[in-house]
């Protein structure tokens, strides 16, 4: 044997011993390595952000001088801010109607839509069509269809009830019903969701209990509602979510106004940070939406061991 | 339990009962349709309408006379043509990179075992909890700092390492892949690198038609992103653009901002038509 043969008899030797040993060890390092950029991206453009708004929300801050120490101040300033609580209340009421109304019209709508009749795919994709077209496109569609004037709306009440519509998006009053409104139109993102959880209703729990009687409500409240009740926690959850963050359709169709009476929970928040650079008050109202959104996932969370059934018994 | 006689009234079969319910089922579906249509309809109408015609009352949905320079008007207005391969880029951009960082994730989290994976797979969902408010601010000092204002890096980086969703998205449909596979390729001295790109890819169309398809849209509507980074108009964004038809010009062209909307509108829409099919098995919600 040569020196060189030894060698690498050596080396593979301890090529195998290590292969043996580090299986387990190796599929570990991969997975360390296809989540890394994740895990990095989340670092620096989550964790550390995070963070960072945690810091400024004690801070007075303008991004051009250093930020300063100010305790709670930007608390207690928004404490004592009528506009901060108007937002507050524009922002929930909104969620609190739209979330459940718009969760119960998608349930209804996607067994409806799962139905077997002629037509259903033409059908369901019309009902998807709202969800597709981009945010600012149907804002400014419903601004139009909401012009007390020339307003498709309008229109419709005039013809069916003869009662003049009011000046939904000028008014005070009929700003919020108004957005909800459009906000209701643009369901079939949920419904789409819905439609798969109902897909993956294994066919012969529903043959069973036709086998044994069950007609097609007792179906749908004894087998379906509890079969996708874990996809029903998640519509909720993300719907709530997303609720208490909306922007561009504020944005585009009423600018919070008139007199605040839509101003929503992040317009403020964006104008606080971006058209007056108050980043540490507005750092401030961020948290303090983090917080309320974790409060409410908690509560919802816990809830939900009561009306959500795990198949896997989870 | 066994039901072997019922006492009812009556008795219907079980096939009239099953159509019962589907014509019900449609008599409820279509008003909802008139719903759903109108708007779109109106938006379609308006298009093609003129001025006077979009300001009449009562309204009239039949464009008398067909107008078809509102897309021309429309278009050279603001230069809506650049901010279509504005949108366009960013697009493409934020689709290529999240589909290969959310799929190679979500491959992670669905088939390698490894200690942590269940913590970090818990802190990949519950980012979904978080406000985008959060850490909108610092990142906007980062890119500040790094004189990445008024770039599209901004509005493409951040999403580098994919999505809370998608990647969840991608586990679940992984998942449902037959463990047999693996062994059969891990076996043959397949790479889990290769695993991934040989085997998973090709098998994973409709996850992937589906996460496109959904990055494509939120990519294609995002107005905050833009406002907060964009502040020259030559690299404005469509709904940039649009947000700022309406706000600039005193009594609104709504003709032109119809004609204008309806192209912006019909990407997303077209590639929904072509990827519907993919999207309803590509969304798998069960656990398996």
């Amino acid at each position: 044997m040569t020196t060189v043969d030894q060698a690498q008899s050596v080396l593979s030797g301890i090529g195998k011993k290590r292969f043996r040993f580090s299986l387990g060890a190796q599929e570990a390092m991969w997975f360390y390595i296809f989540v890394g950029p994740w895990l990095l991206s989340f670092f620096i453009f989550t964790l550390g952000p995070m963070l960072a708004s945690f810091y400024f929300s004690f801070t007075q801050y303008n991004a051009i001088q250093p930020p300063v120490w100010i305790g709670l101040k930007n608390f207690v300033t928004l404490y004592n801010d009528p506009v901060f609580w108007k937002s507050i209340n524009v922002t929930f009421t909104f969620s609190g109607i739209f979330v459940p109304v718009n969760l119960g019209v998608s349930l209804f709508l996607a067994a409806m839509l799962n139905l077997r009749v002629p037509a259903m795919r033409v059908i369901r994709t019309i009902y998807y069509l709202p969800s597709v077209l981009p945010e600012v496109v149907t804002g400014l569609v419903w601004i139009w269809i909401f012009n007390p004037d020339f307003g498709l709306l309008n229109y419709i009440l005039y013809l069916t009830t003869g009662i003049k519509g009011p000046n939904w998006l000028g008014s005070e009053a009929w700003v919020m019903p108004a957005v909800i409104i459009s906000a209701l139109w643009g369901m079939g993102s949920g419904v789409i969701i819905f439609l798969a959880a109902l897909q993956g209703v294994p066919q012969e729990m529903y043959e069973a209990a036709e086998l044994d009687g069950a007609n097609f409500l007792h179906r749908y409240f004894h087998i379906t509602l509890p079969m996708i009740s874990p996809v029903i926690l998640f519509n909720f959850l993300v719907g709530t979510i997303g609720a208490l963050q909306t922007f561009a359709r504020i944005y585009v169709m009423t600018q919070g106004g008139p007199n605040y009476a839509s101003y929503f929970y992040n317009l403020y928040l964006y104008s606080n940070a971006f058209s007056y650079f108050r980043l540490g008050l507005a750092s401030a109202q961020a948290w303090i939406l983090f917080v309320v959104i974790m409060i409410l996932t908690m509560l919802i969370l816990r809830t939900s061991g009561r009306w959500v059934y795990y198949a896997g018994g989870r | 339990m066994a039901v072997i006689a019922k006492p009812r009234g009556f008795y219907i079969g079980k096939r009239a009962q099953s159509i019962l319910y589907r014509t019900l089922g449609l008599i409820l579906l279509i008003p909802g349709l008139a719903w759903v249509l109108m708007p779109t309809a109106w938006m379609f109408s308006a298009a093609f309408s003129t001025m006077r015609q979009v300001m009449q009352f009562p309204p009239d949905l039949i464009p008398n006379p067909w107008v078809w320079t509102n897309f021309y008007e429309g278009f050279t207005f603001l230069p809506f043509g650049r901010y279509y391969m504005n949108s366009l880029f960013i697009a493409v951009c934020r689709v290529l990179l999240q589909v290969v960082a959310a799929s190679i994730t979500g491959y992670a989290f669905a088939r390698l075992r490894a200690p942590g994976r269940d913590f970090i797979f818990v802190v990949v969902l519950s980012t979904m909890m978080l406000p985008y408010t959060v850490t909108m601010i610092p990142q906007f000092v980062l890119f500040k700092n790094l004189g990445w204002i008024n770039t599209y890096y901004p509005l493409i980086i951040p999403h580098l390492g994919g999505s809370a969703f998608l990647i969840f998205l991608f586990r679940q449909f992984f998942r449902t892949i037959p463990e047999d596979i693996f062994e059969a390729a891990r076996l043959d001295g397949c790479g889990y690198f290769d695993i991934y790109l040989r085997i998973l890819m090709p098998l994973s169309m409709p996850v992937i038609t589906t996460a496109a398809i959904l990055i494509f849209q939120n990519t294609w509507q995002d107005l905050i992103g833009p406002l907060i980074y964009i502040n020259s108009t030559r690299l404005y964004t469509l709904p940039l653009g649009l947000a700022t038809f309406r706000s600039s010009f005193g009594a609104s062209p709504w003709n032109l901002i119809m004609a204008v909307s309806l192209i912006v509108a019909l990407p997303p829409i077209l590639l929904f038509f072509v990827g519907q099919k993919n999207m309803m098995s590509g969304i798998v919600v069960t656990d398996k």
